[in-house]
């Protein structure tokens, strides 16, 4: 009995003297704009000892938006060291994504002579090389607004539009952009000849622009008007 | 059988006691009766039911089959009520329908025409064509 409490006591106590330093090699570390997998990855790539010396556990936040974060690292590793270099990888991998800004102005065109609306530079230039091909010779602003984003963005146009525009971020390259899919929908239902109650999409489509481009989207409403929208990526 | 039996009773010319001799021709009786009764009449009424209706089916069915038809095929002017149904011929058009029932719904609901040209200036214009009213193209 007595040979069995001295092993337990010794064993506590070694249980008491170890656990202070695993515990201090835990460390949790927030990811903020990269998945938590393709952390690890490039984790790995910049902290070649990762794999050898550490555990590493991930976790998925299930809104990021709203927390803040895409999830965390649980990183333990035997030296400490580590730790810090691991840190200083994840500083200078887990940045902000680069945005992209559009502006976006939905006009209604009319074959009648009218006004045309203040517009920038760029995009007044646009509308006037419209005119030279189409028949359309007064132009009014319905809505307008600025979108930034780094992959996808949904907005509303005044109460009548929303719209959708998603980027491919991979092929960001140079001063081209890629826009994989631009839709300008209603927002409220409209009744179709059937009866029915549809919320009708007016544009979608891809298409790719230069920073500092204007694309003109159109399409006709009726036999006197139609409806313009200037796309311009923003430098 | 049991005639027989009785006749050929090879207890007959023996000094038996009566219950032995009971015995004995209640066992070939009983032997006879559980014996198996094979005859050729079951049989022969069945091949001769089978052997009337199949007589009856082939004398019968060609009679109202080929009767109309050869009335209907010289007389195709003569059948003012059938005409028009196979003229709508509803059963050949359900087929063609459910083969292609995706290419029918793409071309009621799908994208409209995107038309793409380049201004004087280079601005790039994409025009969307959802009804035949493209009068503004071109003009």
């Amino acid at each position: 009995m007595t040979s069995r409490a001295l092993c337990s006591l010794t064993a506590v106590s070694l249980a008491f003297t170890l656990a202070p330093a695993a515990l201090a090699g835990a460390k949790t570390y927030p990811i903020r704009h990269l998945q938590p997998n393709d952390a690890i990855m490039a984790l790995q790539v910049r902290v070649p000892q990762l794999h050898q010396d550490c555990h590493v556990t991930p976790s998925h936040a299930s809104d990021p938006r709203s927390v803040g974060l895409r999830g965390v690292l649980t990183v333990t590793c035997n030296e400490d060291a580590i730790q810090e270099q691991i840190a200083q990888a994840l500083a200078a991998i887990d940045v902000t994504p680069p945005t992209q800004r559009f502006h976006i102005a939905v006009l209604t065109a009319s074959r009648k002579e009218g006004p045309v609306p203040d517009l920038p530079a760029s995009e007044a230039k646009a509308l006037a090389d419209f005119k030279k091909v189409m028949t359309y010779r007064s132009f009014e602003i319905e809505a307008e607004t600025v979108l930034q984003c780094d992959r996808d963005a949904q907005t509303q146009l005044n109460t009548d539009y929303a719209l959708e525009l998603v980027i491919q971020p991979d092929t960001v390259t140079g001063q081209s952009i890629d826009v994989r899919k631009f839709q300008l929908r209603a927002v409220n239902p409209q009744v179709a000849p059937t009866g029915q109650q549809t919320y009708p999409t007016y544009l979608e489509t891809s298409f790719s622009i230069k920073k500092g481009e204007t694309i003109v989207l159109g399409t006709s409403v009726t036999d006197q008007q139609a409806r313009v929208v200037l796309v311009t990526a923003l430098p | 059988m049991r005639e027989l039996l009785r006749k050929t009773d090879p207890a007959a010319g023996r000094e038996l006691p009566s219950v032995d001799r009971f015995r004995m021709r209640a066992a070939i009786v009983s032997a006879a009766r559980t014996a198996p009764v094979r005859s050729w009449r079951p049989y022969a009424l069945a091949a001769v039911a089978v052997a009337s209706l199949i007589g009856a089916v082939v004398l019968l069915r060609p009679a109202p089959r080929t009767a109309p038809a050869v009335v209907r095929i010289p007389e195709p002017s003569a059948m003012p009520a059938p005409a028009p149904a196979v003229a709508v011929e509803t059963p050949r058009r359900h087929p063609q329908r459910a083969a292609h029932p995706r290419l029918a719904r793409r071309e009621m609901t799908g994208p409209p025409t995107r038309i793409v040209f380049t201004g004087p200036e280079g601005t790039r214009i994409l025009w969307f064509v959802g009804t035949p009213d493209a009068k503004e193209l071109g003009s």
